[in-house]
């Protein structure tokens, strides 16, 4: 089984992976908006989010999360898109996207190829991981 | 229409109107975008009579015509205007992600015109174009600026994704120092920009676009970018400017007496490099850029280029990294340009030096090496309106204009007696004595000797084309202009050779020059401070003019 592997050390915040995704599912045109890829940014460091299932409904709790000595909304990392959360949703028609593992043949998700610090890896790990 | 959008926005600040116009699209054959079609733009519209200050000066915003489409290192945008510092025209290069998110609104560029009655900030969010009022961000720092914009937009994810464009205090006060900022991170060749959009009332630019910009030829794009990310990470000389940045050519420079100290007035003392990497904690790259040359320290607060460095620390006698850092952050949050800062200071310490500051009633005496004193001074010089002016202001004041070491009012970081290619960049630079417009830094840079009249207006040409096509000067050490059009085929699907790039490049610094001379400031002011002028200065200038074709 093949999974994504993110270094949040290694990303130097270029959004070139935003841009692969896009092109790749837009065919003729770029556009970071409609990526399946997002890269949060939060104090000097990126954290690549990858967009998972959509949801109909919203939590109805809401989750702090304490990095260092800073209070973070939970929603903010979370991948899924749901009515509260806009960000993995096309800004035209409100269509939830998600990421498809687009490209698996060879030479893998093309915001992986595109990658150019290494941030974003693709890893063979055995199923039952 | 592929790569570019084909619109630009006209902002008139007197009658608070916005309205989109196309552009033919002839110009952007013959100019491509960015510095090309920035300048042609401003030349055609602004009279070069025009005071700096006047609301009749216009500010051009221009995006490359590769800007945001994802070519390697496509992340700048040109902010073309009359520069108060040196009254001539400038185009300074905004890198990070606001030339990208400005192409994704929709528009190719940003034409403002006229003065707000009251302090004001653009927001453009794709169609949505405002201009509201922003008076309590007046005398607000950058970094405070953006906070408060972006708090008040409600999704953390749009508020994170906004970019802004904005003047600091330095800015509001017209001081002729003063820089644009975005993000926390200088706006390059900006000196004497920032005043202009003080003079315009416009406090800061606000962008949010999620409009697609369409390409030509998605195969052999996609294959383009590919080939040149492999490039970069096989090349050794883009390695090394990735983890040194401009720092690459420091030992060099250091070895060859082209980093003086105390207003070149001394050697500097021992100050290494391995000193000043132990402050870098992070690299950050701009949009789609893969080169990441921008060191940031670990909160992500972004630290100088060598010129920076060298200007607000050795050369005001300073060599403690710690002071130098804390200065360079004060200069971003005030939105002053910190090598014009760092000599203006240098040029005050060494007037005092000479006993100049006794007759006259200043209060700030700043010593060369006086740490304490060289941050006080930089923390309140919103209040100093003769530092404002700039060195060479402060050297009239003094009635000694020859101290003043520097090109068309701009002062000169490096010193070049001996080091000839970038005396003559210096001189002939259409936006005074800096090496950004026309100088590359790559290892074994100072052993290029041969030929210089070429190599500079080759390199002058290259640095303007690269800025018409909104890919970074910076990453010329990485990538060849050979790579660049396979990208430019797939994304606009136009055929050019290095050849018709060259030939443009030199097309733009025409237009410069000829804008130049319509101001007054013609070949005469081609020329290097006195203490600088080396034995064959006068000849190769006379060849450089030449083969340039000015007489």
């Amino acid at each position: 089984m093949y999974r994504i592997q993110i270094d949040h050390n290694k990303c130097i915040g270029c959004r070139y992976c935003e841009l692969a995704c896009s092109l790749n599912h837009l065919t003729t045109a770029l556009n970071p908006k409609k990526a399946r890829i997002r890269v949060l940014k939060e104090e000097g460091r990126f954290f690549p989010v990858i967009s998972g299932p959509y949801t109909d409904a919203a939590c109805n709790i809401k989750v702090d999360l304490i990095i260092g000595d800073k209070v973070y909304d939970f929603c903010d990392i979370c991948r899924a898109s749901c009515p509260h959360k806009d960000i993995f949703k096309d800004p035209v028609n409100n269509t939830p996207i998600q990421c498809d593992f687009c490209g698996i043949d060879a030479p893998g998700p093309s915001c992986v190829r595109w990658c150019p610090s290494g941030a974003l890896k693709l890893v063979e790990i055995p199923s039952c991981y | 229409m592929f790569g570019y959008q084909g619109k630009f926005l006209r902002v008139d600040l007197n009658k608070e109107k916005t309205n989109i116009e196309e552009i033919d699209p002839e110009l952007y054959l013959n100019f491509l975008g960015g510095r090309g079609l920035g300048v042609k733009i401003f030349s055609s519209e602004v009279s070069p009579d025009v005071a700096p200050l006047s609301p009749e000066n216009k500010i051009v915003i221009a995006t490359g015509l590769l800007t945001g489409t994802g070519t390697s290192s496509g992340c700048i945008c040109s902010i073309v205007t009359k520069s108060s510092l040196t009254k001539t025209i400038i185009s300074a290069q905004g890198k990070l992600f606001f030339g990208a998110e400005l192409k994704a609104s929709g528009y190719d560029g940003i034409i403002i015109e006229g003065k707000a009655k009251e302090p004001s900030f653009l927001l453009i969010k794709d169609q949505k174009v405002q201009i509201l009022p922003a008076k309590y961000l007046s005398e607000t720092n950058t970094d405070q600026t953006e906070t408060l914009i972006r708090s008040t937009i409600n999704d953390p994810w749009v508020a994170r994704e906004t970019r802004i464009l904005s003047i600091g205090p330095a800015g509001e006060k017209l001081f002729p120092l003063a820089a644009l900022v975005t993000e926390g991170f200088l706006v390059q060749n900006s000196v004497g920009i920032g005043a202009v959009f003080g003079s315009k009332n416009l406090k800061a630019i606000v962008v949010r676009g999620t409009k697609d910009v369409v390409i030509h030829d998605k195969e052999l794009f996609f294959k383009a970018v590919v080939n040149s990310i492999d490039e970069f990470s096989q090349s050794e000389s883009s390695k090394a400017f990735s983890d040194l940045s401009t720092y690459v050519v420091f030992e060099e420079f250091l070895n060859n007496d082209i980093l003086s100290a105390s207003y070149f007035t001394q050697s500097p003392n021992h100050i290494s490099l391995s000193q000043i990497k132990s402050y870098w904690q992070r690299h950050r790259g701009c949009f789609s850029c893969p080169v990441s040359c921008l060191k940031a320290k670990e909160n992500g607060a972004f630290l100088p280029d060598m010129d920076a460095f060298w200007a607000l620390g050795p050369l005001c006698g300073i060599y403690d990294i710690e002071t130098i850092l804390n200065a360079y952050d004060i200069c971003i949050k005030k939105g002053l340009d910190p090598v014009e800062t760092g000599l203006t200071l240098s040029c005050l310490m060494v007037l005092r030096e000479r006993g100049f500051l006794e007759k006259e009633g200043l209060k700030i005496k700043p010593g060369f090496g006086d740490n304490e004193a060289f941050l006080n001074i930089l923390t309140s010089i919103e209040k100093e309106p003769l530092l404002g002016k700039g060195a060479l202001g402060v050297c009239q004041y003094f009635d000694k204009p020859d101290l003043f070491i520097g090109v068309k009012a701009r002062s000169a970081p490096f010193d070049v007696q001996s080091y000839w290619p970038l005396g003559l960049q210096y001189a002939t630079s259409t936006c005074g004595a800096t090496h950004l417009n026309g100088f590359i830094f790559s290892k074994g840079i100072t052993k290029t000797t041969e030929d210089i009249v070429s190599q500079v207006k080759l390199v002058q040409d290259k640095t303007a084309v690269l800025e018409a096509l909104g890919v970074c000067p910076y990453a010329l050490g990485s990538f060849s202009l050979e790579g660049l059009l396979s990208m430019l085929q797939g994304a606009t699907g136009l055929i050019l050779t290095v050849e018709d790039l060259l030939k443009i490049g030199e097309t733009i610094y025409q237009l410069e020059h000829e804008f130049n001379q319509n101001v007054g400031i013609g070949l005469e002011a081609d020329n290097l401070p006195k203490r600088w002028l080396f034995p064959n200065f006068q000849s190769l200038l006379k060849d450089y003019h030449q083969l340039r074709g000015w007489q």
